[in-house]
């Protein structure tokens, strides 16, 4: 995958620090909250692939590109962004890749939520 | 302590502007998820700051902010748009309807806070012009009531000198205050117009002042020399009270000159007829007429109020306006009250 994305920092933790004072458990309900509520948007926006709303599939997936950058999510917001400029005029197969896409950064970010909580906890045991 | 509303429907971009506008001194962040309940609240609320996204389930961002700034104490409430949007004609929109600042996705949390704190510290030096515009209109208010209440007091003495001349009391004045009240009420009259008449009615008879004792006080039919000399107290009251800068004076003038005239013309001393006769003058020709009637006078006996409405009633057309006689009509029950009240 050609992905401007991935080639950053999955969570841009300078910027998430700044919003949460430094404090780490806050930052881990941060990153979240902000995977429950991208997948909660990406569910939405395959329901409406599903009937062929191309024009609501983007509009979820510029939720999650606006959550994604204020919440720090780095990669996500990338990913989302380019697949934001692809998705005008797209069939409904190069939709459903973008979503997996989007899926699949989600997916990542889930997984840097439980290793930030595996860090949390050891520095905390 | 300020009241920060926030509006996105995503609750994790709620999350990040309440982490960082926690920060602020002295203020409490309220955030909806659902933008009509953050109207709902706010109609309800005292609120120093809103900070809303722009792309929203309805009502979006645009209608949030004319929704909110039309009601009432929000007009100059400072908002906060947030938007991925650098689409120049939504900004410009936004600013017409009251954005006062835009920030782009992703905030930065320094520059976010720094807005906020400067949009708070507007607010309060807004409030705190319109305490002092409210406590300096408050004061020019209690100056003027006093400055008025003096003028009052000061045309009620006048007008109870000409009154003390030739009756025994000074009750008179006072009644007509209020019969002319009663009737320019039911005459329909704007309520400035109603408090102006009631005030000015009672110098109706001022010119008396301008009279000598010798016709005033005669006790016997005045000779038609006489009555000429009479007749001048109009003239006298509208030299005294004219071309004053107190719309209550003007409206006293006016009274002054044309109470004594008529509907059908044979009045004085113009000789105006019906409508020519401004109303103020008209409302206090039939109070005056029914006073003097329904008093006792040296020379006379109180006439019982069935005599003197019948006699009201009998000049309707000639001497009175139908329709300020059909208004004394329709307030005579008040008028009654006012007579037993105000008796002697």
């Amino acid at each position: 995958m050609d992905d401007a994305g991935r080639r950053r920092p999955v969570v841009d933790l300078e910027h998430l620090s700044a919003i949460c004072g430094g404090d780490t458990r806050e930052i881990l309900g941060l990153v979240r909250l902000t995977v429950t509520i991208a997948g909660q948007r990406v569910n939405g926006a395959r329901a409406a692939a599903a009937r062929g709303d191309v024009g609501r599939v983007a509009e979820e997936l510029h939720d999650v590109k606006g959550m994604a950058a204020n919440a720090g999510a780095a990669e996500l917001h990338g990913v989302a962004v380019e697949i934001e400029a692809r998705l005008e005029g797209a069939s409904m197969e190069a939709v459903a890749a973008a979503l997996a896409e989007i899926e699949a950064a989600v997916e990542r970010l889930r997984a840097e939520a439980d290793a930030l909580h595996l860090r949390l906890r050891d520095r905390e045991a | 302590m300020d009241a920060i509303v926030l509006v996105d429907d995503n609750s994790a971009n709620l999350v990040v502007y309440q982490r960082v506008i926690d920060r602020l001194e002295d203020s409490k962040t309220v955030c909806f998820e659902r933008s009509e309940k953050a109207l709902q609240w706010s109609f309800e609320h005292d609120v120093d700051l809103a900070v809303v996204d722009y792309r929203m389930p309805p009502p979006d961002g645009l209608q949030f902010i004319r929704e909110f700034h039309a009601m009432p104490g929000k007009a100059n409430v400072p908002v906060i748009m947030l938007t991925g949007e650098r689409d120049v004609a939504v900004r410009r929109k936004a600013l017409d309807l009251g954005a006062n600042d835009f920030l782009n996705k992703p905030v930065d949390p320094v520059e976010f806070l720094a807005r906020c704190r400067n949009l708070l510290s507007l607010r309060r030096s807004q409030q705190m012009l319109a305490d002092r515009a409210a406590q300096l209109a408050h004061e020019v208010g209690l100056a003027t009531k006093t400055i008025r209440e003096r003028e009052l007091e000061t045309i009620v003495r006048l007008a109870r000198i000409a009154e003390l001349r030739d009756s025994d009391t000074g009750k008179h004045i006072a009644r007509m205050g209020e019969f002319c009240r009663v009737i320019a009420d039911r005459c329909g009259l704007p309520g400035d117009e109603v408090e102006l008449i009631k005030l000015a009615s009672p110098m109706h008879d001022i010119g008396k002042i301008g009279i000598p004792d010798n016709i005033l006080l005669k006790p016997a039919k005045l000779t038609p020399e006489e009555f000429d000399v009479m007749r001048r107290h109009t003239v006298i009251g509208h030299e005294m009270l004219s071309d004053s800068t107190s719309p209550m004076l003007r409206r006293a003038a006016e009274i002054s000159r044309w109470h004594h005239e008529r509907h059908d013309g044979t009045g004085y001393p113009d000789g105006l007829k019906g409508e020519q006769i401004p109303v103020a003058a008209r409302i206090c020709a039939v109070s005056d007429v029914f006073d003097a009637l329904t008093s006792k006078r040296p020379y006379k006996e109180p006439w019982p109020v069935d005599r003197a409405v019948g006699e009201v009633r009998r000049l309707e057309g000639a001497q009175f306006d139908p329709a300020v006689v059909r208004a004394f009509l329709d307030g005579l029950e008040e008028i009654m009250s006012i007579k037993q009240i105000l008796a002697g």
